[in-house]
């Protein structure tokens, strides 16, 4: 009975083709990895500090916006046949694992280009899928915590973590800093604490997490916005200026959100600046410098290039609404002003931060004038392509009810993060030279004014995103 | 103001498919200004589709369509035509005065505070203003659907299945509203009741095809001796299947 509920939960979430490619990077990984064994070197900075770092990342993006990945139909079917509690709660939690913890399983040969011996590599292997399985289990434990709490226990899990980049061997990233034991143990026993109350979560979703998604209980706006008096343009523009709207979707690094929530744009530049301003100071001006700059000039945009991607391309029509502003006024005109205006919101991001670079490119530091051209010009071009590309595609779902999985997770929103691979090359070509950045944010930024000039293309997408049922 | 007996909805020869499915086939009907219509037919017939071409969502693939004269998509159809959908969700990051404002600003409503305080006492939505539509019941995020499909004074107004979620007191009040405006209105409904206290004719579609068109009046006269009106409308759909 288990393996048929596993084998029903998994296919009404994923299509076949999505998880045969997922089967298959799996392999390819495992395969890639056995064949450069022995060819990897030991523990080193530069290797622990990008594990360390993109372990921190994924711990907690999962506790900060994790979600569950339920459709409607479970809560009108699925969570009201009489089921092994046990056998449900295994069966939502392997949906939950392929959806978000395999996130970390894709970086299997990059995680474990640290092990140099055949031991290291196969205690390594455990630790990884332990992690996949803590990060699950984090998304699952994040429904049922206070947003204050998820912060604070972010915060707490994050500088926990990152204490193993100081030496701290008591850390359940520290396996890759070089205390496997030590490390591996530490693991081992957070998992032992976080995936049973998941997986409780998960047994009794009708009465925890998914009661508190659907309670009907109105919570009011403090502060909301007014648009009397203000022409259809103006409208636009001053509801994307007001608000940055984060609209979350599956797999979002490990996040399995379906949300559409709003932040002031004041509180976002507030946040962004003071971050901005740390790394300035850390990565300019102090004794961390040397240490900081090289690596995070060039991290960082990536960084900021696929949340300003994530955020423009999924974000800017997961929430839209054709019947109301496709038959207002001209779609393309519509959607013209709402990618300029979400293009110039995500700027509240990464702005700061490219203030920050210029401030680092007139102190001499290598590659910060690059970085400051990529996030102004490169990234903001670039998610105007990729909204583009992803919404011709079709890749894209509505979020029509909070909490849920619109549909089927398939192959074509899997894909759509190709756009987002093509991007991070381009950003560190950037990087890499003065004279391409200059060249690649000229093409892109051509490409995306010649692209929101067309009307044909935008009422074409219009069409495209009515015919898959976005309404 | 409307013209009677001039045409504000003219469809000619429409085909439109999806991929293999052909959902509209060689469809062709007019509507003439001020009158309403129920648009019936059986699940899949290719009403929705039908509403989704008038109001310029989708293109047809063969076939004209014209509101009062003008293309679908032209800005002088939109600036005329109100649309529900089935099922309809307005932006949920806004509360319910915020996608009021919102939409009324799109189209250009002069007074937008005005028109968005008629709405709210209207449709009893005052108490949940601010509150964020993400929380709405789902009764109470139809009346804000139909307030935003009907802020611009629309004189075209397409509507799918308006009445779904809504309490009895409610639809009645709806039920008053729509009456009272000055407009032509096509209604696509499952249920007899509300075509007949809503419009005065019919425009029958069954997979893809108009099978039957007239005044409510004629479908009663075809109703056999105790048979309701919904047996009528039902035989209809399956002779023509």
């Amino acid at each position: 009975m288990l393996a048929k509920l596993v084998k029903f939960v998994l296919l009404t979430r994923f299509s076949k083709p999505l998880l045969g490619l997922v089967t298959f990077f799996l392999i390819y990984d495992i395969v890639i990895r056995a064949v450069t064994t022995g060819n990897s070197p030991e523990f080193s900075g530069g290797f622990s500090y990008y594990a360390v770092g993109a372990s921190i990342f994924f711990i907690t993006v999962s506790l900060l916006f994790g979600g569950l990945f339920v459709l409607k139909s479970d809560r009108d079917y699925l969570l009201t046949l009489p089921l092994r509690r046990r056998e449900l709660s295994l069966s939502l939690f392997t949906a939950q694992f392929v959806g978000s913890g395999i996130t970390i399983l894709f970086l299997f040969g990059f995680y474990l280009a640290g092990a140099g011996t055949l031991q290291d590599t196969i205690v390594l292997s455990a630790d990884l899928a332990i992690l996949a399985a803590v990060v699950t289990a984090l998304g699952v434990v994040s429904n049922i915590l206070e947003t204050w709490l998820r912060a604070g226990l972010a915060i707490l899990l994050g500088v926990w973590c990152l204490s193993s980049v100081l030496g701290n061997p008591f850390t359940p990233v520290s396996p890759f800093t070089g205390h496997l034991l030590y490390g591996s143990i530490v693991l081992f026993g957070f998992s032992l604490v976080v995936v049973p109350v998941a997986l409780r979560e998960l047994a009794y979703l009708e009465l925890g997490s998914m009661r508190s998604l659907l309670r009907a209980t109105s919570s009011e706006y403090k502060r909301t916005m007014s648009f009397a008096g203000k022409s259809p343009v103006r409208a636009i523009y001053s509801y994307h200026l007001s608000f940055l709207e984060l609209v979350g979707r599956v797999n979002l690094a490990g996040s399995t959100s379906y949300r559409a929530t709003r932040v002031k744009m004041s509180t976002v530049l507030i946040v962004s600046g003071a971050l901005a301003t740390v790394y300035l100071v850390l990565a300019g001006l102090s004794q961390f410098a040397d240490l900081l700059t090289r690596p995070v000039v060039i991290v960082l945009p990536v960084l900021m290039g696929i949340i300003t991607l994530v955020l423009m391309s999924q974000g800017t029509f997961s929430n839209e609404r054709g019947w109301l502003a496709f038959t207002a006024m001209d779609p393309a005109v519509y959607l013209r002003h709402l990618l300029l205006s979400r293009a110039v919101s995500t700027l509240a991001i990464t702005g700061p931060f490219a203030g920050a670079f210029i401030v680092l490119a007139l102190r001499r530091v290598p590659a910060a004038a690059n970085s400051s051209i990529v996030l102004l010009v490169t990234v903001t071009s670039a998610s105007i392509l990729a909204t583009y590309v992803i919404a011709r595609l079709g890749a894209v779902q509505q979020v029509k009810e909070e909490g849920m999985m619109p549909g089927q997770f398939d192959l074509k929103q899997f894909l759509a993060i190709i756009p987002t691979y093509i991007v991070i090359i381009l950003i560190v070509v950037s990087e890499i030279s003065f004279v391409a950045s200059i060249i690649i944010a000229g093409v892109l930024g051509i490409l995306s004014l010649l692209m929101m000039l067309s009307k044909s293309v935008w009422r074409g997408i219009a069409y495209r995103l009515t015919e898959r049922g976005f309404i | 103001m409307i013209s009677l007996g001039q045409a504000c909805i003219e469809v000619q020869f429409v085909t439109k498919s999806y991929g293999k499915t052909v959902a509209l086939d060689d469809v062709s009907f007019t509507i003439p200004c001020g009158e309403r219509f129920a648009l019936l037919g059986p699940n899949g017939a290719g009403k929705s589709t039908t509403l989704k071409l008038l109001v310029g969502l989708l293109k047809p693939d063969t076939g004209t369509i014209r509101i009062n004269g003008y293309e679908p998509f032209s800005s002088e159809a939109k600036s005329i035509l109100g649309y529900l959908p089935e099922d309809a969700t307005p932006y949920r990051t806004l509360s319910v005065r915020e996608n009021l404002e919102y939409i009324a600003a799109l189209r250009g409503v002069k007074n937008v505070r005005e028109a968005t305080d008629k709405f709210l006492d209207e449709l009893s939505l005052r108490e949940y203003e601010r509150a964020k539509v993400g929380k709405l019941s789902r009764g109470n995020m139809q009346k804000l659907a139909i307030a935003l499909a009907l802020i611009h004074k629309p004189r075209i107004v397409l509507l799918d299945e308006p009445l779904n979620y809504l309490d009895i007191p409610t639809q009645e009040r709806v039920f008053k509203m729509l009456k009272s405006l000055d407009s032509t209105q096509i209604v696509s409904t499952h249920i007899m009741s509300i075509a007949t206290r809503l419009t005065e004719k019919v425009i029958m579609i069954s997979r893809g095809k108009v099978v039957w068109n007239g005044t409510i009046d004629t479908l009663k006269g075809l109703e056999q001796g105790d048979e309701p009106i919904e047996s009528v409308v039902s035989r209809l759909m399956t002779n023509a299947g």
